[in-house]
């Protein structure tokens, strides 16, 4: 029987969504035959992989809200199917595969909080229903005020270049772990990042262009 | 002037690597939230850190979370609000150690939703009084509170001796994510709360049916230890029983 990402299988249960892609039956990292095989704790993971976690559920779309929610969500599957980890991918590859599903579904849920206020909601008041509060004090610097472009850019960017793009940039990751993490072969990760790039690059151009015109103006 | 203005697209996003970084005490605050929600199939290793200054910023924001449940909950006049008798249950008292954020407030989650095409703005409301209604309402208005946190409340409501609004906000659960990611653990605590209830028979039908869509869920060990799969006989075996 198929499982999906998070361990879920068949039964007189409702079907489990199928995600895009089968996260590989995880392992403890240890290849060498005579080394003991030591399956890391659920705290030590906790520990270790929580801010990848955060910031992975941010990157990928999940508002401020309703962060502390979705990465809770993520441990709790992993502390679910770490006993079951045997290592053929790398932890922090495994963990991001739950954290990309668990944040697929919050915006899908995030979607239908929308659709389901009506047509006729006024744009302005859909900020309620993402990041409701004014801005903080936070936002207002120039730190905050750098998030929010950053932000915006890669809101201009489809899904898939996004994700490469943060994943390379942002995060550090290899292009081989970037292919294994999202079930692509190297050549489209390499491919996509490229574009990503050059998108990245005109967007924020375009950014700048306003801004100047801003400027303008309000002189 | 943007602050990054003569950098190129990669050294901003070099800039930026850090920005999605979690705020402080986030780390604790959300593992106090994941043990409360845990069937505690697996106790924890190590103790929580007593981290007095990581309470007083988490109470801090748990009676402003707690209040935006309660007004999103007395907001809801378009729904039809269950009376219940049942004391929503506790929230764990604060102590040196970090807690779990409120939880939702019964009365918020027993009620069943609204018909979708009955969501949304009245066409007869003017845009000043729907304005002042989605802002009183907020994001709940027309949505289910999360999966955690309704699987949160179910687990301490039980753990406070308070099965019956454990089995209303598993209920809830299964209303809103019928195919949720915490559906392992929604069934688990139907298992306890049922057991709790002494419903065994119930109890046994929805081990049973746990075992067979979840045959090595890590929560098995913990389905085995419950009612479910005690020696007791339920009444209606011991009746065939010669």
């Amino acid at each position: 029987m198929v499982r999906d990402v998070t361990g879920h299988e068949g039964g007189d249960f409702p079907p489990m969504m199928r995600p895009a892609f089968e996260l590989p039956p995880v392992a403890n990292a240890l290849s060498e035959p005579s080394a003991v095989a030591v399956a890391p704790s659920f705290d030590e993971v906790y520990e270790a992989h929580f801010d990848f976690v955060w910031r992975s559920v941010r990157r990928l779309g999940v508002d401020e809200a309703g962060t502390d929610d979705a990465v809770q969500e993520v441990f709790l599957v992993v502390h679910r199917r770490l006993a079951e980890f045997c290592g053929r991918s790398e932890l922090r590859t495994w963990i991001y595969g739950i954290a990309r599903y668990v944040a697929i579904r919050h915006r899908r849920t995030a979607r239908r909080r929308v659709a389901a206020l009506g047509e006729n909601v006024d744009p302005m008041h859909l900020e309620q229903l993402g990041d409701a509060a004014a801005p903080s004090a936070y936002d207002q610097t120039e730190r905050g005020e750098a998030l929010k472009v950053l932000e915006e850019l890669l809101g201009e960017l489809d899904d898939d270049k996004r994700e490469v793009l943060t994943l390379v940039e942002l995060e550090e990751m290899s292009i081989p772990e970037v292919a294994d993490v999202l079930g692509i072969n190297r050549n489209t990760a390499y491919g996509r990042l490229r574009a990503a790039r050059q998108e990245f690059e005109k967007a924020l151009a375009r950014h700048r262009a306003r801004e100047r015109t801003d400027e303008r103006i309000a002189r | 002037m943007t602050p990054f203005e003569d950098q190129s697209g990669s050294a901003f996003l070099a800039s930026m690597r850090r920005a999605h970084d979690p705020p402080p005490h986030a780390k604790q605050r959300v593992r106090a939230s994941i043990l409360a929600s845990l069937p505690l199939s697996v106790p924890p290793t190590a103790p929580l850190p007593a981290t007095p200054a990581a309470t007083t910023v988490w109470t801090s924001l748990a009676a402003v979370v707690g209040t935006a449940v309660v007004i999103a909950g007395v907001s809801m006049g378009a729904f039809h609000m269950l009376r219940s008798s049942v004391v929503p249950p506790s929230v764990p008292a604060p102590s040196a150690v970090v807690v779990a954020p409120p939880l939702p407030a019964l009365s918020t989650v027993a009620a069943p939703a609204r018909p979708p095409e009955s969501r949304g703005p009245s066409p007869s409301e003017t845009s000043v009084v729907r304005r002042a209604r989605i802002a009183a309402t907020g994001a709940s208005s027309a949505s289910p509170v999360s999966e955690v946190s309704l699987v949160r409340a179910a687990h301490v409501a039980r753990e406070n001796g308070d099965p019956t609004a454990a089995l209303t906000y598993l209920a809830t659960h299964a209303r809103d994510f019928p195919r949720g990611t915490l559906v392992e653990e929604r069934e688990l605590e139907t298992v306890l709360a049922l057991c709790a209830l002494g419903r065994v028979d119930e109890a046994r039908a929805k081990a049973s049916a746990f075992d067979v869509a979840f045959p090595s869920s890590a929560h098995a060990d913990r389905v085995a230890r419950s009612c479910a799969r005690s020696r007791h006989e339920p009444a209606s075996e011991r009746a065939l029983t010669p």
